[in-house]
């Protein structure tokens, strides 16, 4: 999540400087049991918050989906892997569109 | 005066017999685990058994007074019916922790796609072994509801509901 948010600028060099505070939580991380489709599900909380007056100024809830097959990778474990990295990459890259929206300054958040 | 069979022929028929028994006993279980799993939609149940398929609820404290909720449905479920039993289900979390009211901060509803494998039972000798011989999507509802527990006083705010009430609304439909 710092890597993201580093990559796209918005990542404060300071923690004490940065004017927004970003809590994420994993509510779900939905795996299938079995099958030669792995089909991952994340689902994350992302808040984020003033510094200055406590504000909340997103909150929301944001799914994602990564769908591997045995093209991606033979093996069952490296294909739930890769189906898990690449849901919880999807819902990061969701939420980052979410956040340009916001139009905040650049590298605003701890 | 019948013949008497061999040590052989015994042993021959046992095994027929067995055989036939290991048949039977499989084509039940299949069929009460199709019936159990398949036939009717998700109900209030937890979703980390592996007889559930991962279908039920699930709930985790998320941040001090608040937790999360998301209910699965197994095809055959509405969307309404997994709401239901995400709300019915932070009715009981409010009076596990000892409290009354709670508040939702965000609620949200998905459907997810699920790649299930479809396979048909072959005997090989022994017990039926499903093997597998394609694959299909399925639609499956989910729920996610994100609820503050409420600490006990004298009067709440008008956006709090009443764990009680819905216990009482939803349980008798959904338990």
């Amino acid at each position: 999540m710092r890597l993201s948010l580093k990559q796209y600028g918005f990542l404060s060099t300071s923690d004490l400087a940065a004017p927004f505070r970003l809590e994420v939580f994993l509510i779900e991380l939905k795996q299938p049991v079995s099958g030669f489709t792995t089909i991952v599900d994340s689902v994350m909380r992302y808040k984020l918050t003033r510094s200055s007056d406590d504000r909340v100024v997103y909150d929301d809830i944001i799914t994602a989906s990564y769908r591997a097959t045995m093209d991606d990778a033979f093996y069952g474990v490296q294909r739930l892997k890769l189906a898990n990295e690449g849901s919880i990459r999807a819902n990061i890259e969701a939420f980052l569109g979410h956040l340009h929206s916001l139009n905040l300054t650049k590298s605003p958040i701890q | 005066m019948m013949p008497m069979r061999s040590l052989g022929e015994v042993f021959t028929a046992k095994r027929g017999m067995s055989v036939i028994k290991g048949l039977f006993g499989s084509i039940i279980i299949l069929i009460i685990l199709g019936l159990l799993g398949c036939a009717q939609p998700t109900g209030y149940t937890k979703a980390n058994p592996p007889w559930t398929a991962g279908y039920g609820y699930s709930d985790k404290r998320i941040n001090g007074d608040e937790f999360s909720i998301v209910v699965t449905g197994n095809p055959l479920t509405s969307k309404p019916r997994v709401a239901e039993i995400a709300l019915l289900r932070a009715a009981h979390l409010t009076k596990e922790e000892g409290l009354t009211h709670f508040v939702i901060i965000k609620r949200k509803a998905e459907t997810l796609e699920r790649a299930e494998l479809i396979s048909i039972p072959l005997w090989f000798g022994g017990p039926l072994v499903p093997v597998p011989i394609g694959e299909k999507t399925t639609k499956e509802p989910m729920a996610i509801l994100l609820i503050r527990l409420l600490p006990l006083q004298p009067a709440y705010p008008p956006d709090a509901l009443n764990a009680a009430e819905i216990i009482e609304h939803l349980a008798k439909h959904l338990e």
